[in-house]
């Protein structure tokens, strides 16, 4: 009950329960993390979220890479929406075991958008993705993507926002996992990525681009191209994953079926408009 | 099926493992005197074999709820309510599988302005929770508990095995504050004097939820967020609840107000501008 006074919880202990509740990954981030470092335009500082806000608790699951490889399947959405579904149970829970305790705490949902809001203003109340990278979890990638030592950039994240004060963990040192090689570039249908790798720590996204894949290709509507193409994750060797030269080849065929010339514009062409990362 | 023995707490245990926060038991006869509910609606016409109710709640977040229309808003209902399914099925299949038989009753079922017009209401886990001892039915007809006032989503789990009541709570716990009635924006509550339950023009109030699920951005939640009962005001920190019937004339006259950037801010992503409401487009 919230009426009961406050019970100590270490950070070990909420590990352990979110670790029970289904998270493979967690990690915390106190919130003074997002002035600090300023990737984020202020308005998606937690507190302004919420300003009891003090630590921002980050969770993730893994998308299986043989699934994932399947990235145009019904199994592939299947996967997504499970993990999607998990997360949020996982941190509805983790908030109302912090609550039980004494500790406020709201869990933040993972689908941040509205049907067909994302097309319009593709931006969420708050990104689970550079949470992650506060918390210690991965770094945002190229892609975008929080790209993770376990599973590369192949999991599905979520955040629960407390007044508890937690120590940080520590966080992933720039460029120690993702070292630019622009597989995720390359690979993209829709040469959604452009920038210069030695100049900018990660792509340009156009976010509208990514969306267009659908008008464009029938046979990616659910494209994962920059998740499965990128080589790093410890899940690549567990699962002795394909080459990527395969992935090149399924997109060749991909471009071919649907009737699309390949590479209209050069992956690696010009840049395009600047689009913040605020991935629901 | 062999028959195991179950406990009341071995019962409540494994509806806390499943995600529960709030349980409570109603065996059947403390329908016999409930004039709110009609015979048809009780849980023996529905399942002539219950003899317990089991009902089971989860909270909902108060910064989330005070920040409506928005889609985060959306999203935790979507949440709360498709766990609360998940552990009212699992709970029946415990109990089933131990040899007593139950069914889960669905929470669209409910008798709550959603889509009055479209669902049957088939029975009111609202009156269940009175009468499990979680709270008290309060003047906007929500049940009101002391842990978190109206914010908490319900579910029933109907079984045949006989078990003890929780004690009711006595206390009214709703203050008669009228909060309720005067925040709706649809004006959908009406109480005349003497009046203890207030009247609730279900079509107005389902009408204002349409608009705002065309928006994603259901449910409206004002009588929710406004009523100061429940004991996780202050675990929120969010005690004063004149907030929110400021923050219209506070804002058209500074719209950078701080106290009211967060909601403002949660309002702005992930649903649909409502071209009524300039706080939904800023």
């Amino acid at each position: 009950m919230p009426g009961s006074s406050q019970i100590h919880l270490s950070k070990a202990t909420i590990a352990s329960e979110a670790k029970r509740l289904g998270a493979a990954l967690v990690g915390f981030a106190p919130v003074s993390r997002w002035a600090e470092h300023g990737d984020l335009s202020w308005e998606f500082d937690p507190q302004r979220l919420w300003p009891k806000a003090k630590t921002v608790i980050a969770m993730a699951v893994p998308s299986l890479l043989p699934v994932t490889e399947t990235d145009s399947s019904h199994v592939y959405r299947s996967q997504y929406n499970n993990t999607n579904q998990l997360l949020d149970k996982i941190a509805y829970r983790l908030a109302a075991f912090l609550n039980r305790h004494g500790h406020a705490a709201i869990n933040i949902c993972r689908d941040g958008y509205g049907e067909g809001v994302m097309k319009i203003r593709p931006i969420a109340v708050f990104s689970h993705v550079w949470a992650g990278h506060y918390a210690g979890l991965g770094e945002v990638g190229w892609n975008h993507c929080l790209v993770t030592r376990e599973f590369g950039p192949r999991h599905r994240l979520v955040s629960v926002i407390t007044e508890l004060a937690l120590e940080g963990d520590p966080m992933i040192e720039e460029g120690s996992l993702c070292n630019k090689c622009l597989l995720c570039q390359k690979a993209c249908l829709t040469q959604a990525f452009s920038g210069n790798r030695k100049k900018d720590r990660r792509s340009n996204m156009n976010k509208f681009a990514c969306f267009d894949r659908r008008a464009k290709f029938k046979s990616a509507q659910h494209c994962g191209f920059c998740l499965k193409v990128c080589p790093v994750g410890l899940d690549r060797e567990l699962y002795g994953a394909a080459k990527v030269s395969q992935y090149f080849a399924e997109r060749k065929a991909i471009f071919a079926e649907d009737g699309v010339p390949l590479d209209l514009v050069h992956p690696l062409g010009s840049e395009t408009s600047e689009i913040q990362n605020t991935e629901g | 099926m062999p028959s195991v023995s179950l406990s009341k707490s071995d019962i409540v245990a494994q509806a806390r493992a499943l995600g529960a926060e709030l349980v409570g038991l109603a065996p059947i006869d403390r329908w016999n005197d409930l004039a709110e509910v009609p015979a048809n609606r009780r849980p023996q016409a529905i399942w002539p074999r219950t003899r317990t109710v089991i009902v089971l709640g989860v909270p909902l977040w108060l910064p989330v709820v005070e920040a409506a229309p928005s889609q985060l808003g959306r999203e935790q209902i979507i949440v709360t309510d498709k766990l609360l399914e998940e552990a009212a099925y699992r709970l029946s299949v415990f109990l089933n599988e131990r040899g007593h038989a139950a069914i889960n009753v669905p929470r669209n079922s409910e008798d709550e302005p959603d889509s009055p017009d479209e669902v049957p209401r088939v029975f009111s886990h609202v009156w269940a929770g009175q009468l499990a001892g979680l709270g008290k039915v309060g003047r906007s007809r929500a049940l009101l508990t002391r842990g978190f006032g109206p914010r908490q989503r319900l579910i029933s789990v109907f079984t045949a095995l006989p078990l003890d009541g929780d004690a009711l709570v006595e206390a009214p716990l709703c203050t008669r504050c009228g909060n309720c009635e005067r925040i709706c924006p649809a004006h959908a509550l009406s109480t005349s004097p003497g009046q203890w339950l207030a009247t609730v023009d279900a079509s107005a109030c389902a009408t204002n939820h349409k608009r705002l699920r065309a928006a994603f951005r259901d449910p409206c939640g004002f009588c929710h967020k406004v009523c100061p009962v429940g004991e996780d005001r202050a675990l929120f920190g969010s005690t004063d609840t004149q907030k929110y019937f400021d923050e219209a004339a506070v804002l058209a006259q500074n719209p950078f107000a701080p106290q009211y950037q967060d909601w403002l801010h949660i309002r702005k992503y992930g649903g649909l501008p409502l071209p009524e409401d300039p706080t939904s487009i800023r």
